[in-house]
């Protein structure tokens, strides 16, 4: 009784905004995808009428849905593997000893910039890179004598679209992973040192180790994100040739908007929700685990 | 002692420029790109830097209607959700921040949760959404999904950015008859300034590069923004590079200039909304 007398329900004014707006954006159509995913919408009866689970099922056995979700897996691992593989590196370099910091603050205002890019413009730079007779190609003709569709051959795609999406937000995980670099004791790695560790000993065994809810964390992040990706590889590809970076997103928006199909859309919308779910509960878990650590 | 200073610093400057010469080829290409003549833009091999420097494809691409249009569409769209963010992200974060409420641990794992929401997944309702009030083709709808989609992050890091704000300051005010809103608009507030700016930016780039719910719920250039009218040309059978590569350099400017300005409040904004 106490404690509730210390409740100041006057705070809720200050939340309502918000709160309503949150709601009645995201909570009541959520709800609809869910209730939708069980109706199909007849033209006749000009209404919906339920169907039970027989969207699931169709959707189980309708082969492009497991075309968009394998090239999906490819295109999220792949991404997340890229976006580490500059992020980390370039973190590093930044986050060693500079004798000047404005001059390390430029140059990694200069990196951050591709991130400004919007997706369909940074398709468009790199539309522009990788044309048949574009500099990327003159430079392989040059090197090895043969040039690359890469936008154009299937096998090449999906590759290139996740090379520019790799571009684009790698700065958003360098600038991360360089936030946990600086909060290292540096202590931590004058002992290793002391001891006679490598730089590459010191890598391994002591800043991978310091940075491993971080990673985690990151790593969560990319899969929410790269896995319901849409922009980037409509604008370049529209999911094709021959659908080889066809993607899930772009099997939600064409069963669901492009062919009306309102109910099996919002099927495959409860799919991709649930995959969501669990990226969403390991990442409140793990940060809720750091917060309760570091308070 | 000083030798190897020098050295480390050549080595630290050279692989800077190196690193940074590679991440940018692509954006230097492309502006390069935008003050080449058009007979230029289809040689072959392929020219770095203009050989005969022109701005004919800014005039050319900005004197057409459809794309100032475009334009004015993008600011509306992104400073209106820009100022809806910031305020209801003001109010909720000071919510949060200041009151002893029941279930409140509950709504703030809720909006961090909401950081990772996909969107995407709320594609037909919103489209049927729109369609049903009458906010096909508006710019209410495009305002107010924007909003949602940065206020999770806005409130989130407005709140950690009141927190550091001791309370004594607002209980004087308080104390001399001062209602909590007026606290918050004339002593917090100014206060958190720097926060503001930063999310603001934040929920500016975000509105400003919003391209999938742009592409759904309008049609044509009427109301649409930027990323719609650039999506839209990498289709074309011709493209016309260099006034193409002007209307992406024209388009990404305005967020280049915010970055340069505010730089070290983006980089706070992203490092402390992920990690606490």
């Amino acid at each position: 009784m106490k404690l509730r007398e210390r409740y100041d329900l006057r705070g809720f004014w200050f939340l309502a905004p918000a709160l309503v707006l949150l709601v009645l954006s995201v909570a009541f159509p959520l709800f609809r995808v869910f209730q939708r995913s069980f109706q199909e919408f007849s033209s006749e009866a000009g209404a919906f009428r339920n169907v039970g689970i027989q969207q699931y099922s169709d959707l189980v056995g309708d082969p492009l849905f497991w075309t968009s979700l394998r090239n999906t897996l490819v295109f999220t691992l792949g991404s997340i593997g890229l976006h580490l593989g500059i992020a980390f590196p370039i973190a590093l370099f930044f986050n060693a000893k500079w004798p000047n910091l404005r001059v390390r603050n430029f140059f990694r205002g200069v990196v951050i910039l591709p991130f400004l890019f919007s997706p369909p413009a940074a398709a468009l730079l790199w539309g522009l890179l990788f044309r048949p007779l574009g500099p990327i190609n003159y430079g392989l003709t040059q090197l090895f004598g043969t040039s690359v569709s890469f936008l154009g051959d299937p096998s090449w795609a999906l590759f290139s679209v996740m090379l520019v999406n790799a571009w684009v937000y790698f700065p958003l995980y360098m600038i991360l992973i360089l936030g946990g670099l600086q909060s290292i004791p540096p202590v931590l790695h004058d002992a290793a040192r002391v001891d006679g560790a490598s730089w590459l000993q010191r890598v391994v065994h002591v800043t991978i180790p310091h940075l491993r809810t971080l990673l985690m964390t990151i790593v969560i992040i990319d899969f929410a994100t790269s896995f319901i990706h849409f922009d980037l590889v409509w604008t370049m590809t529209k999911g094709g040739p021959l659908r080889s970076t066809y993607l899930i997103s772009f099997f939600l928006y064409e069963k669901g908007l492009a062919d009306f199909r309102y109910g099996y859309g919002s099927a495959v919308g409860v799919v991709i929700a649930s995959f969501m779910a669990v990226c969403i509960v390991a990442y409140v878990l793990l940060l809720t685990r750091q917060q309760g650590r570091t308070a | 002692m000083i030798g190897r200073m020098a050295i480390r610093k050549a080595l630290l400057y050279s692989a800077g420029t190196l690193i940074a010469l590679l991440v940018l080829f692509p954006a230097l290409y492309g502006v390069l790109t935008s003050f080449k003549p058009v007979p230029e833009i289809f040689s072959y091999p392929p020219s770095l830097i203009p050989r005969d420097w022109t701005i004919e494809p800014y005039t050319s691409i900005l004197s057409q209607e459809r794309y100032t249009r475009y334009f004015l569409n993008g600011y509306l769209i992104s400073i209106s959700s820009t100022v809806l963010c910031v305020l209801l992200g003001g109010l909720a974060g000071y919510g949060f921040s200041r009151f002893r409420l029941p279930v409140k641990r509950s709504l703030m794992l809720g909006v961090l949760a909401l950081q990772m929401f996909p969107g995407a997944v709320l594609m037909v309702p919103y489209f049927n959404m729109a369609r049903a009030f009458g906010l096909y083709d508006t710019y209410i709808a495009l305002i107010l999904i924007d909003t949602t989609f940065a206020l999770p992050l806005v409130t989130w890091l407005l709140k950690s950015y009141f927190d550091s704000i001791p309370v004594a300051l607002e209980e004087a005010a308080l104390v001399d008859g001062c209602t909590r809103l007026r606290a918050l608009v004339s002593v917090v507030a100014p206060l958190a300034r720097a926060g503001f700016i930063g999310t603001g930016v934040f929920a500016f780039i975000r509105a400003w590069n919003e391209f999938m719910f742009a592409l759904i719920l309008t049609r044509g250039p009427t109301r649409a923004p930027v990323t719609v009218g650039l999506a839209e040309l990498f289709g074309q059978y011709s493209i016309q590079w260099n006034s193409v590569m002007a209307l992406t350099v024209v388009a990404t400017l305005p967020l280049v200039v915010v970055f340069v300005l505010v730089q070290r409040h983006i980089i706070q904004g992203i490092t402390s909304g992920a990690v606490k």
